[in-house]
């Protein structure tokens, strides 16, 4: 197959799919037809524009985000795998995908990865997240690089 | 739990040549677009790991797959690329691969 790369870049929508679901796997041939959908993070080939190069600081929670991540995927809790990590960042809305920062794209993969698994329900993170706002006095610093 | 294809002998020798295919499977899976129904050539065998097409939906990911790294040259991955020499490495799994002459495409 010749100028695949060309097929591909061509009228390629994307197919705003599927909700994780535990256990079945989501995955399935799609119907023919429909060809293969791009996820947000297959972006070989794709036009980019300029790589913006501007280094961002580490912040203390990006730290605590890593070692809580590694310690829910222990060999002991084997909560986390890096797939579902991955899977849960690529299943984002699109915008979303793009317009999360590095590390805003991984804390929401680690609440839907644990409210999936039922660890934690999307209102208890809610809940704690009002009331750290309150107290911060309705600061919002989430969004902070 | 199954084990599969963990002791067997790797289907693709180092050297040869395999065609990535495009099992139009949707979610998480570890082939980019530009690769697939290219061609490439086995450079090295990288053993039996769990399948991360299963790992990312909280499954087990077994059977487990035999990985390979494969080369290509990025003149067949992009069109009117300039340079015949370049090359592109990847790993991918075993199921996503045939021989190179599988079938007529």
């Amino acid at each position: 197959m010749t100028g695949c790369v060309e097929v591909v870049l061509v009228g390629l929508e994307q197919v705003d799919c599927h909700k994780p679901r535990i256990g079945l796997g989501n995955r399935g041939i799609l119907q023919q037809g429909i060809m293969f959908m791009r996820r947000n993070n297959d972006l070989g080939g794709q036009p980019a524009g300029k790589i913006d190069r501007t280094e961002v600081p580490i912040q203390p929670w990006h730290q605590r985000l890593d070692a809580m991540r590694r310690v829910l995927g222990d060999a002991r809790r084997r909560l986390i795998t890096l797939d579902e990590m991955r899977r849960a960042m690529e299943d984002l809305p699109r915008e979303q995908y793009h317009g999360l920062s590095f590390f805003n794209r991984r804390v929401t993969a680690v609440e839907t990865i644990l409210v999936e698994k039922g660890v934690v329900s999307r209102e208890e993170v809610d809940r704690e997240l009002a009331k750290i706002m309150r107290e911060a006095g309705g600061a919002d610093d989430h969004d902070a690089d | 739990m199954t084990t599969m294809q963990t002791d067997n002998k790797p289907r693709f020798a180092l050297g040869s040549r395999a065609r990535v295919r495009d099992l139009g499977l949707s979610g998480h899976v570890r082939v980019p677009l530009y690769v697939r129904n290219k061609l490439g050539v086995v450079v090295d065998y990288c053993g039996p790991r769990l399948n991360p097409e299963g790992l990312a939906y909280g499954e087990d990911g077994l059977p487990k797959r035999d990985l390979y790294l494969l080369r290509f040259r990025q003149a067949d991955l992009w069109p009117d690329y300039p340079n015949q020499t370049d090359t592109l490495m990847i790993e991918i799994y075993d199921h996503w691969l045939e021989p190179e002459d599988a079938d007529a495409r």
